[in-house]
């Protein structure tokens, strides 16, 4: 029942793959290469070139793609599936039980300092994903463009903005 | 808002999910500003007071940014099939996107093109969580202990490289001990 292994396996990968987006790679690649040899280190690091450079969180991309390489597109769901499966049941039960708590006073307190921290997680955020990819000032320029617009046009749904620097980027890159 | 017909509200969910995640460039937190702007400023299905709270806890706990803020979203909205339903929109896109990838092994992502375009819309992505980054630094009621915690908190994660969920624990817990929780 290989559909059913990898069911289990992503599982496991979703529900200890902490922190989203790089975090995952090395967790992946000790269970599907190093522990499972589901996937040659070379395919690997293509997946991973893949998974960054197309739309989708990138745990789940490299979900799917491993899947499809080893059942196709039911080996694909089925990954994709499991890899979402407990952190939806966890983030569920989070949610119900959070919902009512809203005027409990120690989640009050315990929300109100995790915002703070969250506002350094997105600092991060921006800071990793303009080092890994922005290889000259260009892109820098065109982020400084697409904040000033994103910060001065409030009603302007952001996507269009991302179709904009999207197209700007295939002429000035 | 909340006499809405509950089907529509569910429909609506799929589709703001759905198109959120065709441009989720760079990892989950690329549709924060997106979600932002249609489900508080746009579609008013959220107060920004919940919006922040939703992403803070979708962030701190397991699995993928989306996942969680499609599932804590949908629930806060409208209950168990908001979630059910938000999660399923999120999942078609790359679902598709990278089977037909897999399946036409990689032609494609050759392309310089399409390349530049993804890069176009990464730098896009790091304009946008600046600005949202920016919003929600507004928004916040510092009081002494909060300045602390944040200039703590940004020295731990960029001086010293401790990993995010140390940090998130450390501010959690000084929070429930020395916060006054507004």
């Amino acid at each position: 029942m290989l559909l059913l292994k990898i069911f289990f396996e992503f599982c496991k990968i979703g529900i200890i793959a902490f922190g989203g987006g790089n975090a995952i790679f090395p967790i992946l690649h000790r269970e599907v290469v190093e522990n499972l040899h589901w996937i040659r280190e070379q395919d690997f690091l293509y997946m991973v070139s893949i998974a960054e450079t197309t739309p989708g969180p990138i745990g789940m991309n490299l979900s799917t793609f491993i899947g499809y390489r080893l059942a196709g597109f039911p080996g694909a769901l089925v990954a994709t599936i499991g890899y979402d499966f407990l952190p939806f049941l966890i983030m569920l039960f989070v949610a119900i039980t959070v919902v009512r708590l809203q005027e409990n006073k120690i989640y009050r307190r315990f929300l109100s300092a995790v915002m703070v921290v969250v506002l350094v997680l997105l600092m991060r955020a921006a800071y990793l994903m303009a080092a890994g990819g922005f290889h000259d000032f260009r892109p820098y320029l065109l982020s400084l463009a697409a904040f000033i617009a994103f910060m001065k046009f409030k009603k302007l749904n952001p996507i269009y903005l991302l179709i904009a620097t999207g197209l700007i980027g295939m002429i000035i890159f | 808002m909340k006499t809405k017909n509950p089907l529509k509200v569910v429909l609506e969910l799929f589709s703001v999910f759905f198109y959120v995640a065709i441009f989720t460039v760079g990892g989950g937190i690329a549709m924060v500003p997106v979600l932002e702007r249609v489900l508080v400023e746009k579609k008013n299905l959220l107060s920004d007071k919940e919006f922040t709270e939703i992403f803070s806890i979708a962030q701190i706990l397991p699995g993928s940014l989306m996942i969680n803020m499609a599932t804590f979203t949908g629930y806060k909205i409208i209950g168990f099939w908001g979630a059910f339903f938000s999660c399923i929109a999120i999942t078609i896109p790359p679902l598709t996107i990278i089977t037909l990838i897999a399946m036409f092994y990689g032609k494609f992502i050759e392309f310089a093109l399409v390349k530049k375009l993804m890069l176009g819309i990464l730098a896009g992505v790091v304009g946008e969580v600046s600005g949202i980054t920016i919003k929600m630094f507004k928004k916040t009621k510092f009081d002494t202990f909060k300045i602390v915690l944040l200039l703590f908190s940004f020295a731990l994660m960029f001086v010293f490289h401790v990993n995010p969920i140390y940090i998130v624990i450390i501010g959690s817990v000084s929070g429930i001990l020395l916060g006054k929780g507004d």
